[in-house]
């Protein structure tokens, strides 16, 4: 699994998300989910799969600015966050 | 979640919309559109926006009620970097209690619930809708953290003298600016406040900045809720962190002493900050207020049916009418 599915899977099981829905144009705000929300989803996604904290220096905007935030984590975390996804 | 309607001030061919409120600023409405017999107003704190009521907003509409979490201008987060635009304390009782009157209008059974100077708002529409015989009573209020007295550990010393400063020419060029911990206890969610702060100038736990003529309005309010305290009836649970960094828990056991509530229930919390709202125990906070709304709301219907039941006439109640 990649990192991007891997959030993507969490993002849509954490909100209870319909995923045929939701594209990387999809705007958090009109998916009902505020900053506070965002904040709670990104630290279950440290303690579920163990990466690291986010740094955002602005909040993501769309559902395709947070899979971004992704690319940010090295690939070694990455991998073991697979594998506790598998 | 509503995102909050975009507002157009003008649908003139040619004219451009008015920009949305930013997201920080937009009400929270829940539950709007469908028929719920029980409504929530919950009223956030100074500087603050309704993002900070929202975990208890999401939980109050899950137990089946309409929320609305109104945006409070001059009082909110717009005023954090403008001070002129702060408005007297009495306007924003008239915005929190134009947003009580519609809830009443529909619903049968209203409770309210207010988050630090926004608890001592929900007294004050407490006190004036006692007033208001026209209406059923108010179902239940919900105290969070309620400020009457500024005495937190992370208060400044000389947080008393700012209400001076407001009549020098010092009002609009001197503010308050917050420090850590910013009423939260989690320290994660501290540090997400903290970027969000200096990348917006603002967050969930409000505005990085208060401002002396806000100080100075709330000062006022609180002053004139603190006097009129026996004036509310309305059962009262208040909620305040032992280690309250803004205001002791002395402002929960001051405001349950004065009200001549028929019930009054305090919980205190051993994990969290100011901020109760969204710290540690957020999730406690918004169950034990919804228990406290939905027990009493209980009771506002039983009152109800039994008021139809001794009405002369009536041999008959049909109890679906009254919801």
């Amino acid at each position: 699994m990649n990192p991007r599915d891997i959030v993507h899977k969490a993002f849509v099981e954490h909100f209870k998300l319909d995923a045929a829905t939701l594209s990387e144009d999809t705007k958090l705000a009109d998916a009902g989910i505020d900053s506070l929300s965002l904040a709670e989803f990104l630290f279950a996604l440290e303690d579920d799969y163990g990466l690291p904290s986010f740094e955002a220096p602005t909040l993501p905007v769309t559902f395709g600015e947070l899979l971004a935030l992704v690319d940010q984590i090295p690939a070694d975390v990455m991998a073991q966050a697979a594998q506790k996804a598998a | 979640m509503s995102s909050g309607p975009i507002d157009l001030s003008s649908t003139a061919p040619g004219s451009r919309p008015a920009p949305a409120a930013p997201l920080h600023e937009r009400p929270i409405s829940l539950g709007g559109d469908q028929a719920h017999p029980r409504a929530a107003l919950l009223l956030h704190g100074l500087c603050g926006t309704p993002l900070e009521m929202a975990p208890l907003a999401r939980h109050l509409h899950q137990q089946g009620w309409r929320v609305e979490v109104p945006y409070l201008r001059g009082y909110g987060t717009d005023v954090a970097h403008d001070s002129r635009r702060v408005t007297p304390w009495q306007d924003w009782a008239g915005q929190a209690g134009e947003a009580l009157r519609a809830l009443r209008q529909q619903h049968g059974q209203v409770a309210i619930a207010g988050l630090c100077i926004g608890a001592v708002l929900a007294l004050k529409l407490a006190q004036d809708a006692q007033a208001d015989t026209g209406q059923p009573p108010l179902t239940a209020l919900a105290l969070l953290s309620p400020t009457l007295h500024f005495d937190g550990w992370n208060v400044p010393w000389y947080q008393g003298l700012l209400p001076l400063a407001y009549h020098t020419p010092l009002r609009h060029r001197w503010a308050h600016r917050e420090t850590e911990p910013f009423g939260l206890k989690n320290e994660r969610l501290r540090r997400w406040i903290r970027a969000q702060m200096h990348s917006l100038a603002t967050s969930n736990a409000g505005a990085a900045e208060l401002s002396i003529p806000a100080m100075y309005q709330a000062r006022r309010l609180i002053a004139h809720a603190r006097a009129r305290l026996n004036r509310i009836t309305a059962p009262c649970l208040a909620i305040h962190a032992r280690e309250d960094d803004m205001a002791t828990p002395r402002s929960s056991r001051e405001v349950l002493a004065g009200v001549a509530s028929s019930e009054t229930s305090y919980i205190e919390l051993g994990d969290s900050y100011h901020m109760i709202t969204m710290d540690n125990e957020r999730e406690a906070v918004a169950r034990a207020t919804s228990d406290f709304f939905a027990r009493h709301a209980r009771r506002t219907s039983s009152t109800q049916a039994g008021r139809v039941l001794r009405l002369p006439g009536h041999g008959h109640s049909d109890e679906s009418a009254l919801f």
